[in-house]
């Protein structure tokens, strides 16, 4: 069961930031078909679970229903205008109480961002883009691909050579309780890798246009919290992410941000 | 004439291809929705289940034909999955083998499954998963999406499509 329990918290440690080809080979579809050949549907989802139950271990969940139902309504809006619009039991988009702007995610489709991250925002659409480049980290397999590259168990290994008990019925005898908080900060740590970051905000701006969102509002929230601490502990800011995803909207036309729009996200601010 | 053999190889290999594509897709979702058209706000004829066959009738990228209960329905690719390793998944295919299990992915999904979450939970009580079944109840109904896309002014090709 250590194993399982450090796999969980090695991936959390990638749902700072984190949908589907799922067709087999046999269609021909792209590499995320090769990534989740190997970890069935069923299988990623109950990983997922375990990660996100750990995320709202330490993040509670808000009981504000209102704020919860108008994230999940923007999210499951995009989640269909996705790369991977479905998933094993579909995408799950909640609100946790945190006084720092975070946002992670989990396999499966579990997407969670914090009360303060809402409180940030300027806009519904930078809202929305946070939320679908979480979803495009789900539908590009970036945890998966980072277990197979075997990132997170080298990290592991950093701490006592555990690796090894992980995929064996070994019974683990150190003392890992001392070991096990510098485990946990180090994986908080993680980044995904910054070309899966790239990936995940190309995927995020076709994601919002689709939807009928402005795709600049990603530049918008990149720029504005690059001085605050939080969502930026676990994705990379520089001015190259921002140069490339500025190229990007390029092929984007936008007719600017609807009154009706931030009307409702003004209220939602006020009920957090 | 070497032109012709290899067109025919090309034209079997395809063949081939084919064939077995259509054998290796699966249901890849819990419960997966056959709509009646190509649209994600379409009606829906009914639900095939985890690792249950589909037959591909034709193609609408990223649309599937599938024949369903008689009738032509529409399934989204994002629902199809590999059929080796769900129906390894489910317990119809072979066990894994040692040496794959060394394999870090194979390892982390294998880990991960009903009876090993209930272990998990055995031994980390503080972790909430009946908060994480509460999560999953909030359906966002077809008609609920409809009117908050319309409140907010967003404008998307998929709520003008077929229904």
């Amino acid at each position: 069961m250590k194993k399982i329990f450090l796999l969980v918290l090695a991936l959390i440690s990638l749902s700072g930031c984190a949908t589907m080809q799922s067709v087999g080979e046999a269609i021909g579809d792209d590499s995320l078909v090769k990534a989740s050949a190997t970890m069935t549907p069923r299988q990623e989802y109950y990983l997922g679970r375990s990660m996100a139950a750990q995320i709202i271990s330490q993040q509670p969940l808000s009981k504000k229903e209102d704020l919860n139902q108008y994230v999940n309504r923007i999210g499951q809006y995009l989640a269909v205008h996705s790369l991977r619009p479905e998933t094993f039991k579909g995408y799950q988009f909640a609100v946790v109480d945190n006084s720092t702007p975070t946002a992670m995610s989990a396999p499966g489709g579990f997407v969670f961002v914090s009360t303060a991250l809402i409180q940030q925002a300027k806009s519904e659409d930078e809202l929305a883009a946070v939320l679908a480049h979480e979803i495009a980290h789900i539908g590009l397999f970036h945890a998966q691909k980072t277990i197979k590259q075997g990132n997170t168990m080298k990290t592991i290994s950093k701490y006592g050579g555990m690796v090894a008990s992980l995929f064996t019925n070994d019974v683990v005898d150190a003392d890992m309780g001392e070991m096990f908080g510098g485990i946990v900060n180090n994986l908080l740590e993680l980044k995904f890798g910054k070309s899966q970051e790239i990936d995940a905000d190309r995927e995020a701006l076709k994601t919002l246009y689709n939807a009928g969102y402005d795709p600049s509002a990603l530049v918008r929230f990149i720029e504005g919290m690059s001085n605050k601490a939080g969502f930026f502990s676990r994705h990379p800011r520089n001015k190259s992410r921002i140069r490339k995803l500025q190229k990007e909207l390029e092929q984007y036309t936008w007719q600017g941000i609807k009154d009706k729009r931030a009307l409702r996200f003004v209220e939602i601010q006020k009920k957090i | 004439m070497i032109q012709n053999k290899c067109f025919s190889i090309l034209v079997v290999i395809n063949l081939i291809s084919i064939a077995a594509g259509a054998n290796d897709l699966v249901i890849g979702l819990q419960k997966a929705p056959v709509r009646k058209a190509a649209n994600f706000l379409s009606g829906v004829l009914g639900y095939l289940e985890y690792g249950d066959y589909v037959e591909i009738l034709t193609t609408k990228e990223p649309w599937h034909s599938v024949g369903f209960q008689g009738q032509k329905g529409w399934i989204h690719q994002s629902a199809l999955a590999n059929s080796k390793a769900v129906l390894k998944d489910i317990g119809q295919g072979k066990e894994v083998s040692n040496e794959t299990y060394k394999d870090e992915l194979v390892a982390a999904g294998k880990g991960f499954s009903p009876e090993y979450e209930k272990l998990y939970q055995k031994e980390n009580p503080l972790l909430d998963f009946a908060a994480l079944d509460e999560l999953e109840k909030r359906i966002i109904k077809v008609d609920e999406m409809k009117k908050f896309a319309k409140d907010g002014e967003l404008k998307s090709s998929l709520l003008e499509g077929e229904q």
